[in-house]
């Protein structure tokens, strides 16, 4: 005998079957309506459980043949939890998908191993640059534990998940891990649920090769990826030793460094400008959680396909990327855009690495755009009066001058720099007289009563 | 006069209301009633308080706590589900933050949770804790974690807080889709306190119940365990409506042993000053005129007003009228929402120090905020429920002081019918608040969120539904793609962040947003009541002010108005039609067969009826242009039995039976503490072809009742206006014997001669003479005698 609730739940999943008067629309129908009254009765005749439950499968079947035209294999999930469910996949839907099936301590998932020798490049750029980086990458996360770390020690990840909102139900239902081996082969390893139920198994694996690495490499990892695996690893009860590594996240590095010339960050514009990869027919990323939702009920792997291969490139950029900013890092002269010394100088200065920091800069001077050059001689002043080297900034003082005369903040720095340091008051009252925009104009009138008194003073004396 | 504030004795009270009766004020003094002062009872305080506790209850001067506290107290201790129904200033915080605090100083890792309803009372009871804390010594941390809770205060609340105090909608969209940021706090969670449990009844309450099963799955998951406490005003059924929102059985706290002074309640119905109408005088001036005479005899007063401009009209006379006899208008102040939190504070502070004489206040005022001792309280107008009203009059009086409850009554149908017919209000229950939390919508709406939190078992069970119950449910939603079903567990793979979709007060549509001209909202209507108040061109009246709806666009959800004055009044007319879908229970009546069950209806607005204000004179007819509404709900019908009609000419039954219906309509919003938007009714059957006298929201037509060989019974329906039904009807249905009854009550009572507004409604003139008199008989056959 059906529920309440069940025949309500039945009358929800099967409205062509129920009476309602939306089908009387005309006035004149209202009496067949009422005489629908009489047979009121009728639903409340028990209902077998057993029809109600093959009913509601004919009902799903007909609900997803209509979501999914070209459905090869739709697949009713079975109710009854009585008897063993049919596995939900058929054996072409795993020839479809690359990879295999691995066993882990927590049962099976399915993964994909695709292996990138080392002299595959990435638009412009051989992968195997990445095994170069140490220092530069570094000193541009801001994290001096890498510096120690072998590149071979990185494990680069990326995720594919249901949803982009976050949450706690967000299924990272594809995680993408590489690595660079001893060989220099760059190895993918896509760990993937054919449905939720292999995530013990996911995250089992992924444990796996997190207690390997050394240290991670990602595009907004620590605040997508990481988070959203401490969720998963959380609800499975699974360790995560993946909070505890130093962290690369490459998307950070690229704010500091391009955000003077690049209004779009993203992973793929990076790829596009400063990789020189442009991506053919890549699924965009908001129709990734429509795909997966597809392929679980449908069983169809074509566009999942097709959500591997965009992770593998994600992870390969991932690493060529960071290969690049490594180079761009230990050699100035080779930065393509002066306005990206200037990022990277400034994280040179930040990590204390003056000398790079002052290479940097020296690009940045000749730069072709007057802001940039504007920036960097403030940057180089700043720079060097904090290392001592006084000159330097004054030198960068005057150019600033010459080349911008209403630049305020130069004329003060150069007043303070004639009264206090080199004594030369009638030059520090003409630079003064051209910084009041920088300290206002109480405290500019004081600075000139009081360097008109030492120049007089001084004019006295001699 | 010598000027006293607060405290008035009871020979100020006995004396005003002397001189009211006397001819002070003209009018009915419909009831009257006096109880008699209660002496407190006062137990010990339990062994395991601590001595902090006790230090803080007596620096609050609580040597010895009321015997329902200790009750409340050791209940919550012992980790039974508590419900505290006891009435206004009978200290129902201590009663849950002492054993709270309690077991936070004896278990640091401990963590309790509070849910309110509204933001601002968060904030006044984050105050009331945070003192009380600050009383014991104790370091434990208090966070309002709400939508306007800073990003850094939030990371820290997680997982510094002590007690999180927030509402449902934030623990909704905002905590549990996140609960893993969570896991500290769920671990150590000991208590939920669910304060104004009472405000939780129809959609929002069906909600609420779910959120609290989504709550309940999310501890589990962590091996927590909290102990639920409810805080209701005094209505019908607190211990059912807590075992409703907790799904688990409560311990029912609702004999409060504070004690009470001498309670005098006044019923007053203003005189009539056009006996052709029969029209009263204004509430308003009748409570300026009382007021004024309480405020020169030193009895401090608060008065309820039904809207902000009600407030505005007595807040002026009563200044006018005290500046005449020589007080200082300044005393009297307003209090209504839109005031800030700042000016509150010091009105409150005011009526504290005795610096105010009255206050003129809407219903902002009603919930749980403390605004002192006051003598006096006077409504005007009915406020809609009994225990609404027993929650108001409750503001007068503290502790042992006398104290005064009038209510005045207003023109509206129901306080006619209560000025008539006191007993209801004197001698009734309050209404129950009811919920349904199985609502099928609702319902599924929360699983797609609860999977979303953690995946389903297929042996699970959601709150109080069946594993086989809940297994349909999720076989539902993964025949809808929002889930998968593999290895026994059903896993979310819907659209991203499910609760951002579900609001927790309509059942599935959206809100329309009522728009002034300039662009700023007024209001808020849900979906099918904007459907019948704001078509194009109808008067939308709020807070007492009068609009024309300029456009309704239901694709964008909203409505434009703009002011007009006063002149006429909108009603919709619809053509209905209703389909039985499943009976769940029968009953027969001598006249007629009862029934509950589903329904689907078709509600389709297609014109509207101009009224007259005041004389409801008929101004005329426009056509309205609207998509039909259709929706599956809950309903409880009479199918007529031939001999109940027979006796009465045709020409005049159907007129009858659309009496009876309207006040049907008016009588089980009353009992079933709905708003009377909560049901519809609707006629249908033969010869109801007489659409003049179909008034208010629905209208049956059947021109062709002769194609029928053997014509279908008259059926009378009332049905619950929320898809899939806010509980209602289970009630109705209980009770249907006695709504009838009231019915019949509520029309043989009315003075009228043939029929009015406030009986059997607005009719076609001439109104037939025998019209009432039917109508009541009709009724009558459907009153079972008890025991039949």
């Amino acid at each position: 005998m059906a529920t309440k609730l069940q025949s309500r739940l039945k009358r929800r999943t099967t409205p062509d079957t129920t009476a309602t008067p939306e089908a009387n629309q005309t006035l004149g129908d209202a009496t067949e309506t009422l005489s629908g009254a009489g047979g009121a009765d009728a639903p409340t005749t028990p209902v077998d459980k057993t029809s109600l439950i093959a009913e509601l499968r004919q009902r799903m079947k007909r609900i997803e043949a209509r979501t999914q035209p070209h459905a090869t294999s739709p697949e009713s999930p079975p109710r009854n939890t009585d008897t063993a469910e049919a596995p939900p996949r058929t054996p072409s839907v795993d020839t479809a998908l690359p990879g295999e099936v691995i066993d882990t301590a927590m049962g099976e998932v399915w993964c994909h191993q695709p292996h990138f020798d080392a002299g595959h490049h990435h638009g412009d750029v051989p992968i195997h640059t990445f095994l170069t980086t140490g220092h530069g990458l570094a000193t541009l996360c801001r994290d001096a534990r890498i510096a120690d770390l072998s590149p071979e020690g990185a494990l680069f990840i990326d995720t594919e998940t249901t949803g982009l909102s976050g949450g706690t139900g967000t299924l990272p239902f594809l995680i993408g891990v590489a690595w660079f081996t001893a060989s220099r082969t760059f190895v993918v390893e896509q760990i993937f649920c054919r449905d939720p139920s292999e995530e013990p198994a996911q995250l089992e694996r992924l444990r796996h090769h997190m207690a390997r690495a050394t240290h991670l490499v990602s595009f907004n990892g620590r605040a997508f990826d990481l988070p959203l695996i401490n969720t998963r690893c959380i609800l499975n009860r699974a360790p995560n030793p993946g909070v505890k590594l130093p962290h690369v996240d490459l998307l950070h590095v690229a704010r500091r460094i391009f955000s003077r010339r690049l209004a779009n960050r993203s992973l793929n514009n990076l790829e596009d400008v400063i990789l020189g990869f442009r991506r053919q027919g890549d699924i965009p990323g908001a129709q990734i959680p429509a795909v997966y939702a597809h392929y679980l009920r449908t069983g169809e792997a074509a566009d999942m396909v097709r959500v591997f291969e965009h992770n593998a490139l994600d992870l390969i950029a991932l690493a060529a990327l960071g290969g690049v900013l490594e180079n761009m890092y230990n050699d100035p002269e080779a930065v393509a855009h002066a306005a990206d010394n200037l990022g990277l100088a400034q994280s040179a200065f930040h990590a204390g690495h003056s000398a790079r920091g002052f290479a940097h800069l020296h690009r940045a001077e000749v730069a072709d755009d007057a802001d940039e050059r504007q920036v960097a001689w403030h940057l180089l002043a700043r720079q060097a009066r904090r290392s001592g080297d006084a000159d330097t900034a004054h030198q960068a003082w005057q150019n600033l001058v010459a080349r911008y005369p209403d630049d305020a903040a130069a004329h003060l720095a150069l007043a303070k720099d004639f009264e206090h340091r080199l004594k030369d008051y009638a030059q520090a009252i003409v630079h003064a007289r051209s910084a009041q925009e920088a300290e206002g104009e109480e405290a500019s009138e004081r600075r000139l009563a009081r360097l008109g008194k030492k120049d007089m003073r001084e004019k006295n004396e001699t | 006069m010598t000027r006293r504030t607060g405290n008035a004795t009871s020979d100020d009270i006995y004396t005003v209301v002397a001189h009211w009766r006397a001819g002070g004020i003209s009018g009915d003094f419909c009831a009257q009633e006096t109880t008699n002062p209660t002496p407190g009872q006062t137990a010990r305080f339990p062994e395991w308080i601590d001595i902090p506790i006790l230090q803080a209850m007596t620096s609050l001067g609580i040597t010895s706590p009321w015997q329902h506290q200790v009750d409340a107290w050791n209940s919550i201790a012992a980790g039974r589900a508590t419900v505290i129904a006891t009435p206004t200033a009978s200290g129902k915080s201590l009663a849950y933050i002492v054993p709270i605090v309690a077991r936070l100083l004896s278990r640091p890792s401990a963590r309790a949770l509070l849910l309110f309803p509204t933001k601002a009372l968060a904030r006044d009871q984050e105050s009331t804790i945070r003192r009380f804390i600050d009383l014991c010594g104790a370091d434990l941390k208090t966070v309002v974690y709400d939508g306007d809770t800073p990003g850094d205060v939030r990371r820290k609340a997680r997982t510094e807080a002590h007690i999180i105090i927030t509402n449902p909608d934030m623990l909704h969209t905002g905590i549990l889709p996140h609960h893993t940021a969570w896991a500290q706090f769920w671990a150590g969670l000991t208590h939920v306190v669910v304060d104004e449990m009472h405000t939780y009844r129809g959609i929002f309450g069906s909600h609420v119940a779910n959120v609290v099963r989504r709550l309940q799955r999310v501890c589990g998951f962590y091996n927590a365990r909290p102990i639920f406490i409810g805080c209701s005003a005094t209505i019908g059924n607190p211990g059912e409506l807590g075992e409703a929102l907790f799904g688990a059985p409560t311990t029912l706290i609702d004999k409060s042993t504070a004690p009470t002074g001498t309670r005098t309640f006044v019923l007053f119905n203003p005189p009539v000053v056009d006996p052709v109408m029969g029209i009263r005088a204004s509430a308003h001036r009748i409570a300026a005129r009382m007021g004024a005479d309480l405020v020169l005899a030193g009895v401090t007063s608060l008065i309820f007003c039904q809207t902000r401009r009600g407030v505005e009209i007595v807040l002026r006379y009563l200044r006018d009228k005290v500046r005449q006899n020589g007080g200082d208008p300044g005393r009297i102040r307003g209090y209504r929402g839109g005031y800030l939190p700042l000016l509150r504070r010091e009105i409150e502070t005011a009526l504290q120090q005795g610096d105010v004489d009255a206050v003129v206040a809407t219903n902002a005022l009603e919930l749980g905020i403390d605004v002192g001792a006051l003598d006096a309280v006077l409504l005007c107008g009915y406020p809609g429920t009994i225990a609404a009203t027993h929650q108001r009059a409750g503001r007068a009086g503290r502790r042992q002081s006398p104290s005064l409850a009038v209510l005045i009554a207003g023109n509206a149908p129901l306080d006619q019918f209560l000025a008539r017919e006191p007993a209801y209000l004197l001698h009734s229950t309050p209404e129950v608040a009811l919920v349904q939390p199985d609502n099928v919508t609702i319902l599924l709406a929360h699983l797609r969120c609860a999977a979303f939190e953690l995946p389903f078992a297929t042996t699970d069970r959601f709150g109080t539904l069946g594993i086989e119950d809940t297994d349909a449910a999720l076989s539902c939603l993964t025949a809808e793609s929002d889930l998968v079903l593999r290895n026994g567990r059903y896993h979310y793979i819907g659209s991203a962040y499910p609760a951002a979709q579900v609001s927790l007060r309509d059942v599935g549509n959206p809100v329309v947003v009522v728009q002034q001209e300039s662009g700023e909202p007024l209001a808020e209507v849900a979906w099918r009541a904007a459907h019948f108040e704001l078509f194009d061109h109808a008067i939308y009246q709020h807070e007492g002010e009068t609009f024309e709806v300029q456009r309704f666009d239901p694709a964008a959800s909203k409505a434009w108005v703009s002011p007009v004055p006063p002149v006429y009044y909108t009603t919709a007319v619809a053509q209905s039609r209703i389909a039985p879908l499943a009976t769940h229970a029968t009953t027969d009546g001598p006249g007629g067969t009862i029934f509950i069950g589903d329904v689907s209806v078709v509600e389709n607005v297609v014109g509207c009826k101009k009224i007259k204000f005041r004389t409801h004179e008929n101004l005329g007819y426009d056509e309205v242009s609207l998509p039909p509404l259709q929706m599956e709900t809950e309903a409880v019908w009479v199918q007529l039995h031939e001999h109940a009609l027979r006796d009465w000419p045709p020409d005049i039954t159907p007129l009858a039976l659309d009496g009876l219906r309207h006040a049907l309509h008016q009588v089980t919003a009353l009992r079933l503490m709905a708003d009377p938007r909560d049901i519809a009714t609707l006629l249908q059957g033969p010869h109801l072809d007489a659409p003049d006298a179909i008034h208010a929201e629905t209208a049956a037509l059947d021109p062709d009742a002769t194609a029928s060989p053997t014509p279908p019974p008259v059926t009378l329906y009332l049905y619950d206006t929320h898809e899939g039904g806010a509980g209602l009807m289970e009630r109705a249905f209980a009770s249907i014997s006695l709504l009838f009854s009231d019915a019949q009550t509520l029309i043989r009572g009315c003075p009228c001669p043939d029929g009015c507004p406030a009986c059997i409604g607005p009719l076609p003139v001439p109104a037939h003479h025998n019209l009432k008199d039917i109508a009541a008989r009709i009724a009558a056959h459907l009153v079972v005698v008890h025991g039949d």
